[in-house]
Parts: structure tokens; sequence; C-alpha cells
């Protein structure tokens, strides 16, 4: 079927799975994004490889839309807000330091891989986030007991879709039934994207505004 | 005076010779006398008749005190690897007669770090190379010292390297030694070409003296014994393996003879090797399987297990094409069409490799109709006429790669550097805007990244004397790193390792085939069965298994189509066969297919030299059209998406399209009424708007992304993986279709864009072709047959379809319909 969100229930919480490459929690008003990358071409840059840098642009203007349409309390990113610490210049800085005060919402960033190193005023920066059923990370963590849900970016799913003779990839909700763990899509425009396993439960995301879940 | 010297030098050529039992041929003499004037040229023979001496003893009699040289003397490039080692023998062979202490050595990717070194230290008399390490050589500093006493290049099996970028990068590194040294005499050797001016041209550059062109008359005799089909049948069997028939190949094979058992693919290798070592147990040991993909240390041990007799039969593919003066092997079996002559001619040439040797090659056809191929191959070698091999032209990614060395070496100036690449053949209609357009794109990124500071690849550099002057460089070490490891990544699509678990390397599987593996699943490489275990950076794990599976990697290049001149040759051919019953002495394969045009004749027609055939076929639920261009499977193909399209404006509707080298067919599930083609043929056949019509025809973006993944790779966009530290550089991976749709969106009049675009209408598509073969099938007359069963041209055409289609949906259809798929 196809939708413009899916609605995902764990114990008592609401997970709405958008289109826009982000979970809404609505009862706690969270809105949560990961893996950006921003600053992905500028590193490039840096290291001899002609880049072109407008995807960021397109990135801050997307965050903007899907946050002027939730009026979320709170918007969480799961990490790999930058791609690189040497890559963050002036300006970039200070984009990401005025998007509290742009978007008028607290903004929380969960520590990811990419993003060490950085140091970004009016942000809160954590290195993981828990509720009483709900562990926010950026990378997959075990969990202590088979209540709490692990929701974490770092793997960029992607699934590739086959019909008769040709094969086309998407980036996908993904989650892991054995360990409890939801796998968001990367928000970023310059990011690729993995095959996950088979196993997973997937949610594709065919457009901006249509996501599909996949039967398996 | 000059005429003595040369006189006392040719009889000392000549002594080496007879005191070898050999006599120089006429064009050998020649070439030293050219040679010894001062000429450049290209020597042009077939294969086993000493081209190697008469290209090396001019350039090796101006050695006269090897002791003490300053630099390389002679530069000796070829293709591949494995030729370098024989070379450097047969070289050192006749050194030592000229002067004991000339001093011969190799460097290509092989070659030790040490080694290397040494080199640039005390350089050899003679290098022998490959365009890869030459191109690498020119990104070091020490490249002016290394080559400036350097006074002749010899290119060997240029044909080889002309069709690919190869070339163009061979080219490139060629111009920038002519500019820098002065008197430099430059010969190539290659097999006997149809272009055989251009490729004298593309050696010596536009603005040089007029080439010498040396060649023969000799006529190498081949003979051509094909396996035919045991039982007479009336039905074409059909495919590309060919292995059904083995029983018939193995009744004419003797296990005693040294043999070679040409294959047109790896995969189609890796079977045959199977299937053999399966029907005879007994050659076990003494059956080997060589291609490009395995371990060095293999196919070093397979090449001298046939030196020593141990081997007697190798499996292999285009990886023992050239060179590797295996003494002349007794028997040589290509298996499946070679697809052109210049391929079958070589292949034929290594069992007999001597001047005045007769070369046969056993012919093992795959399907009934390469028959007729094989037909028109030996009518083609009876004319004398010659294929044509083509330099691509305006490659920028191989531009873009040859600035960047200069810039990583002794850096360049702008000004002199123009005018050295537009001297290079195929570089001969650059414009001056590209050219900025390439000097902007290093310097700053392209037109969006000019404000961009942090950008820089080269950076200028005013010269020290004169500041209106100034150089380009490449400062920064690590992305001289990045760079020398990307160079020679022209031909390669991205490996990897495949490794046993205990640490022994198999050899290299392409990336793409490895990503579908689970771990448990088995295949065939190397002739053994693996299991997969693992992969990590860039390593495939495996372990031996004795489970069996039909999984064989397939490696990228595997098709190809046949060549013009073997196309039109074909059409004669077909011609020739309407009036079989006229003929009294028929060659043995169109005898043995004779059973089978009879069957086309009674069911259609077999078209005549003015005609031009369409069939038409219905079942219950199908409407195929059957058209036969006769044109090479690409062009084929093309016609076929551009005819989809055409029909579709007139009556919607979803075809899916199969093309081979005969002609192609567009079936669809609904009752179409094709013989609107008849009457609107004129649409059907118009050379206007055909560039906008196939763009439209094929989903063209997709075409590009594939090319723009070779180009961007080139071009040094993204960075091959660096196998010792793939996780340090992780941070700079990036996918080449995101590239691909960054640049699309945001920069307008990309080259490597508008490249990517050329090279899929150039060699994919091959417009050209399409463009000349519609003009050539206007002139015909048109056959339109309703048909009541599929004809024996029809059916490899309908076999085909059940492997293999292509369509003419759009993509957002498609998008549709997997999302239809998968959501209901």
């Amino acid at each position: 079927m196809k939708k413009s969100s899916f609605t995902f229930c764990w114990e008592d919480t609401l997970l709405e799975m958008l289109p826009s490459r982000a979970l809404f929690l609505p009862e706690t008003k969270e809105l949560l994004i990961c893996d950006i990358h921003l600053g992905k071409a500028e590193y490039f840059q840096q290291n001899g490889i002609p880049l072109t840098n407008n995807s960021d642009k397109n990135n801050f203007a997307r965050i903007k839309k899907i946050v002027k349409k939730y009026t979320p309390e709170k918007l969480i990113i799961l990490g790999d807000l930058f791609h690189s610490k040497y890559s963050i210049d002036k300006t970039l800085q200070q984009k990401v330091e005025d998007l509290p005060e742009l978007l008028k919402t607290n903004v929380e960033l969960v520590l990811g891989n990419h993003d060490v190193g950085c140091d970004i005023k009016n942000i809160k920066i954590v290195d993981i986030r828990k509720t009483k059923n709900i562990t926010f990370s950026h990378e997959p963590v075990n969990l202590e007991n088979n209540k709490t849900l692990n929701i974490c970016g770092h793997y960029h799913p992607k699934i590739y879709l086959k019909n008769k003779g040709y094969k086309l990839s998407f980036r996908c909700f993904a989650m892991d039934k054995n360990k409890n763990t939801l796998f968001l899509p990367a928000f970023g425009d310059l990011t690729g994207g993995y095959p996950c396993k088979k196993s997973f439960k997937k949610w594709a995301i065919v457009s901006e505004e249509e996501i599909i879940e996949i039967k398996s | 005076m000059k005429n003595i010297k040369h006189n006392n030098l040719i009889s000392k050529i000549k002594q080496f010779f007879s005191a070898n039992g050999w006599e120089p041929l006429p064009y050998q003499i020649e070439t030293w006398e050219e040679f010894l004037n001062g000429e450049s040229g290209i020597i042009q023979v077939p294969t086993g008749c000493g081209k190697t001496y008469a290209a090396l003893r001019g350039p090796l009699s101006q050695i006269e005190d090897p002791k003490n040289n300053k630099s390389v003397n002679i530069l000796l490039i070829t293709p591949l690897k494995a030729l370098s080692r024989d070379l450097k023998n047969s070289i050192q062979l006749a050194a030592l007669h000229f002067n004991k202490e000339i001093t011969v050595e190799i460097r290509n990717g092989d070659t030790t770090p040490y080694e290397k070194k040494k080199q640039l230290a005390k350089p050899p008399n003679i290098l022998i190379t490959t365009p890869e390490s030459l191109s690498l050589l020119l990104s070091n500093k020490e490249s002016n010292n290394l080559f400036k006493e350097l006074s002749s290049i010899i290119i060997d099996e240029w044909h080889e390297l002309m069709g690919s970028k190869r070339g163009n990068q061979c080219e490139l590194s060629l111009s920038w030694l002519r500019g820098n040294i002065k008197n430099l005499q430059i010969w190539a050797m290659s097999a006997t070409i149809g272009n055989i001016e251009e490729a004298a041209r593309a050696i010596v550059g536009i603005s040089a003296m007029k080439p010498k062109i040396i060649s023969t008359n000799i006529q190498k005799e081949i003979e051509i014994i094909s396996v035919l089909p045991e039982e007479e049948t009336t039905f074409p069997w059909s495919g590309h393996l060919g292995i059904r028939s083995y029983s018939s190949l193995l009744k004419i094979l003797d296990k005693n003879k040294s043999t070679l058992i040409f294959t047109n693919t790896r995969n189609q290798s890796e079977r045959w090797y199977q299937c053999l070592k399966f029907f005879l147990p007994e050659m076990e040991d003494k059956i080997a399987l060589h291609h490009g993909s395995l371990d060095k240390e293999d196919r070093k041990r397979v090449e001298e297990g046939v030196k020593d007799g141990l081997i007697k039969w190798v499996v292999c593919t285009s990886s023992l094409d050239l060179g590797v003066d295996f003494q002349p092997v007794d028997q040589i079996v290509q298996i499946g069409s070679a697809k052109n002559l210049a391929r079958l001619i070589q292949r034929a040439g290594r069992s007999a490799h001597r001047p005045g040797g007769k070369s046969k090659i056993i012919f093992m056809p795959t399907n009934s109709l390469e028959l007729l191929e094989i037909s028109a191959m030996r009518r083609i070698i009876k004319s004398g006429i010659s294929e044509e091999i083509r330099l691509p032209e305006l490659s920028y990614d191989v531009l873009l790669q040859h600035l960047i060395s200069l810039a990583c070496g002794n850096g360049f100036d702008p000004k002199i550097e123009k005018e050295r690449i537009k001297n290079c053949w195929s570089y001969r209609n650059l414009k001056d805007q590209d050219w900025n357009w390439c000097l902007d794109f290093l310097e700053y990124g392209g037109k969006c990244l000019k404000a961009y500071p942090k950008y820089k690849k080269i950076v200028k550099e005013e010269s020290q004397n004169n500041n209106e002057n100034f150089k380009y460089f490449v400062k920064d070490k690590s992305l001289i790193r990045m760079h020398k490891f990307n160079i020679g990544t022209i031909t390669s699509d991205k490996f990897v390792n495949v490794k046993y678990m205990k640490g022994k390397s198999l050899g290299n599987l392409e990336e793409n085939f490895a990503s579908k593996l689970n771990p448990g699943d088995t295949f065939y490489f190397a002739g053994k069965m693996l299991q997969f275990v693992r992969i990590r950076d860039m390593i495939l794990y495996v372990k031996k298994s004795t489970k069996k599976s039909s999984l064989i990697p397939a490696w990228v290049g595997g098709q190809m189509a046949i060549s013009d001149l073997l196309c039109e040759s074909l059409r004669k051919e077909i011609d020739i066969c309407n009036e079989l019953e006229n003929y009294d002495c028929l060659n043995p394969e169109l005898n043995s297919l004779r059973p089978i045009l009879k069957k086309q004749k009674v069911l259609s027609n077999i078209p005549k030299k003015d005609e031009f055939l369409i069939e038409i076929y219905k079942n219950k639920d199908l409407s195929n059209l059957f058209v036969f261009t006769l044109d090479g499977k690409f062009v084929n193909e093309g016609i076929a998406f551009l005819w989809a399209l055409r029909l579709a404006k007139l009556k919607q509707t979803t075809f899916s399209i199969t093309a081979n080298d005969f002609g192609f067919s567009l079936t669809t599930a609904e009752d179409y009424d094709f013989s609107i083609i008849k009457k609107e043929a004129d649409y059907f056949l118009n050379n206007k708007k055909l560039e906008d019509d196939l763009e439209n025809a094929i989903n063209f973006s997709e075409l590009t992304k594939r090319r723009f993944k070779n180009i961007a790779q080139i071009s040094g966009l993204i960075n091959q993986n660096n196998p010792t530290k793939t996780k340090t550089s992780s941070q700079l991976q990036i996918s080449s279709s995101l590239f691909y749709d960054v640049f699309t969106k945001y920069e307008e009049g990309h080259l490597l864009i508008k490249q990517s675009h050329q090279e899929v209408k150039e060699y994919q598509l091959e417009n050209k072709r399409i463009s000349r073969s519609l003009e050539r099938l206007k002139n015909l007359k048109m056959l339109l047959n309703e048909i009541k069963t599929p004809t024996p041209f029809a059916f490899p055409l309908l076999v085909e379809r059940l492997k293999n289609t292509l369509s003419n949906e759009p993509i957002e259809k498609r998008v549709e319909k997997l999302i239809k798929k998968y959501s209901d």
C-alpha cells in the first residue's frame, strides 16, 4: 500500500515514518532525522575532488519544511550532522548554530562517528538518549531488555526492488525485529546507502510524498 | 659517408641473423634503413613475422657507449605486462650481439619499489613499460632526467592500444616526450589494419613529417577448420557457450599436442575448463585455465607449464591473445565467433610463430548462424581487406588525468602544453574553450566552485626569471599520492581480491558479483569450487567447497558485437546463400547449413543483397516482429529502440527488445499491427532527428550513468579503493552516480557529463553506424512476411528473448509498476 506516512506502535509509543526521511513521535512532539553529512562537498573539495556544494542548501531547506509542517518541540538529530570536523567553516557553523532560533524549536544532537571533534553552540549534544522504552543512538546499541526499542541511524539503509529485468534502489526505514532496532534512512542529499538484511522489515521511500510498506 | 656507416651497421645486423640461422626479410632491412635515415613510422606485418627484430635493431645499433648513459636510451611501450618478460629476453639476446653491456629493465605494476628507485638513480639503456606506468613516470619529478637522452621509442602491438582510452593515454605521454626531447624517433608495430595512416599519425603527431609506413606482402596462410554439427539438422541450435557439442570437439583434438582454447569471456572459459576436466579426468593435471582475473603467480605458472610441456591444454581468453611467445602451440581452438577478423588472425597466429609458417585454427561454433560468419571470414581473408581500428576522440577524462600527472611531476605551462596536446591525433579538434574548461576544472573545480577557496588541485607558480610565465603544480603530498594510486584505472572496474582464509590469493572478481554473494554461497572461480566466507576491506575470503554450484562470476566487457567489415561480408554471404543449389564448390560451413537455409527459404525468404527482411509472427498472446538488419548487435539494438519509440508514437504500447548480431525483435503482449512499417517505411528509416529520438528512445540517463562511472574514475573524481588503507579513506567515499546527479543538477555544460553522453552515443549506440545503417536500408527492397512458425533466422532471437530483454518503458512507469508489485 502507498501512503503519505506509516504509523508503527512500540509498546504505547506511536512512531510515524515520513517520506521526508524523518520519524515523528506525536505524543512527545519530537522529530527525528539522521545522517545529514553537512559539509561533505567541502570535505571532498579540500581533498582535491571538485564536488559542487549546493546540496547543503537543499538539506537546510528540507529541514525547515518538515519542522514547519510538524511543529515539533524538539528536533533530534541521530548523529552525523556533519561529515567531518575539518570541513566546518564559519558560515556552516553559524548556520547550524542559528537553527534553533530559525526553527523556533530545540535541537539536540546524538553524537555520531562523523561528528567527533565538532564544537557547536546552541545545540545540546549527548552520546545517547534514553526514555522509558526507547534508546536513541547513532550506531545500534545492545539493549538491556526486550521492552526497549533502539532507534538509530548510521547505516543509511537502502532497498533494491526488482522487477523483470531492472532494479531500482530507494532509501528506507528498516526494522530488525530480532534486535528491536529501527534504522532511519539517511537525511542528507549527498549520501549513498547500503542494502540491508533480508530479514529486516522495510518501508521504502519512493518519492518525497510517498512511502510504501514492503511485504516480506 | 653516412651511407657507409649505415651499410656497416646493416651488415652487422645481418651477421646476427645468419649467426642464428635466419635470413632477414626485405621489410626488416627496409625498416633498418629508414630508421638510420632518421625517420619515424609504423611497421605493419602479420603476427609472427619478426616485427620486434625489425623495430629494435636500428635503435640498438645506436647505443655506442652503453655503460656511460645518463638516461634511458630506448623506451619500449607494450600493452600487456605479460609481454614484458618475453620482450626482455629476446632483446637481451639481440643486445648481446651488439654490445654485452647494454642493460634492459622492466618497469610496470609488478616492479618492486626498490627496483624502481634504482632505475631512477641508474637508468638502464632500454626500459620496457606499459602506458599506465609511463603515465606514472611523468608524475615523477625525475622524469626529466630519466629521459633526457632518450633517442627512440618503440610501441609494441599499437593496434591493441588504439581501440581504447589507453591509446589516448599513450598519445598524451608521447606528446610530452616529443615536446621535451629533440630528434626523437618513434616507431610502432601493428597488426594489419585498414587505417594504418591514422595509426601512424597518432604516433608522431599531426604536425610532424609524414611517417613511414612499412608493410609487407607476406601473406600468412590461415587454415580454418570448423567443428560441424554431427547430424544434419534443420533446427538452428543456439546459445553462446557451445558446451553441448563438446564431444565433436574432443574427437578432433590431440591430447598430446600443446593447445590453446580461446573463449570470448572469462565466464565462458571457467565453464569450458570445468567441462573438459570433467570429461577427461585423465587430463586433469594437463589442462589449465588462464584469464586476466586470475592471480599473477597462477598465470605465470601456467605460462611456464606450457613452455616446459607439463601443461598441454590451456583454456584462455584474450589474456593470451598477444605475445607471450609460448613456443608455437600445436593446436588453436576458437570457441564462438571471434567477432572480428583481426582477433581470429591473431589467435590463429599463435600456432606458427615464425615468418612463412602456416597457421591453423579450429573453430567451434556456439550457434549455427556463426557458421555463416566463419564462411564470411574465409572470404575476407581471401580478398585481403583489413579492418579499421579507431582511437577514441577527445577523451577529457584521460586529458585531465594526464594534466594532473604533469602537475605532480615537473609542472606544466598551459601555453606550451596546449600546443602539444592539440598536436595529438585524437585531440586535434580540441577547442580553446574546452581546454580552458579543463584548466578551470583542475584549478577551481569547475564554474560553481570558483568562489570556493579551499578547493585546490593544481596551483599556479610563477617562473623565477619571468613572472609572465607560470606553471601549474600539484602541491599537496596526499593529492599526489592519491593520483598516483589512481593511474592505471583506465580499464578496470572495481575489483575485490579473492583469497583463501589462509591467505593465498586466487585473483580478482568484480565488486558487483561479490556484493550479491551471501555467506555460505558457493561459486566456481579459478577452476575451483569455492565457498564464500566473508568480505572485508575489498578482500573476499573463501574456502574450498565440495558443494555443487552453477554460479560463475560474469565480468563486464563480456559482450562484443561483430565488426563493420564482418557485417558487410555477412550480408554478402547471405546473398550467396540464395543460390546454394547453383554452387558446386561450397565451403564446409555453408554446406552444413544447407538444410537450415532451405527451411528458411520455404518459410520466408533469404534476403538478397538488394533486399531487407522483416518477419511478423503472432502466437496466441504475443505479437513478434523480427527485423534482420545484419549490422552487429549494438547497432541492431539501437535501431530496435528507435523503432520501438517510433512505433509507440503511432500506437502506444510497451515492447520488450532483444538483439543479436543478425537483427532484433520487438515483442508486445497486444495484438499489434506491425504492417504499418511497410506503409510508413520512410518514417521508420528516417535519419532526421535521429539523435533526439535515440535519447528519448532508451533510458539514456541510465546508460550515461554507467559510462560516467569509468570517466569519474579516470579523471580522479572517485578513488579506486586503496587496499592497504580502506579505513582511513572512508570519509572520501562517494558513488559516481551521486556525482552524476550533482553535476547534472548544478553545473550545466560539465564536460565530463558531456563526454559520457558522447561515449554512449558513439560506442554503445554507435550513432554513426545506426545512421549509416538506416541510409543503407532505405535503398533496399523491404520484404515483409507474416510467418506461421518461427524461421531459422528468427529462432535465435526467440531463444535469446527468454534470457535477456530490454524494455522501452520510461523510468517513472517502472517505478510505478515496482510499487504496485511490492505494495499490493
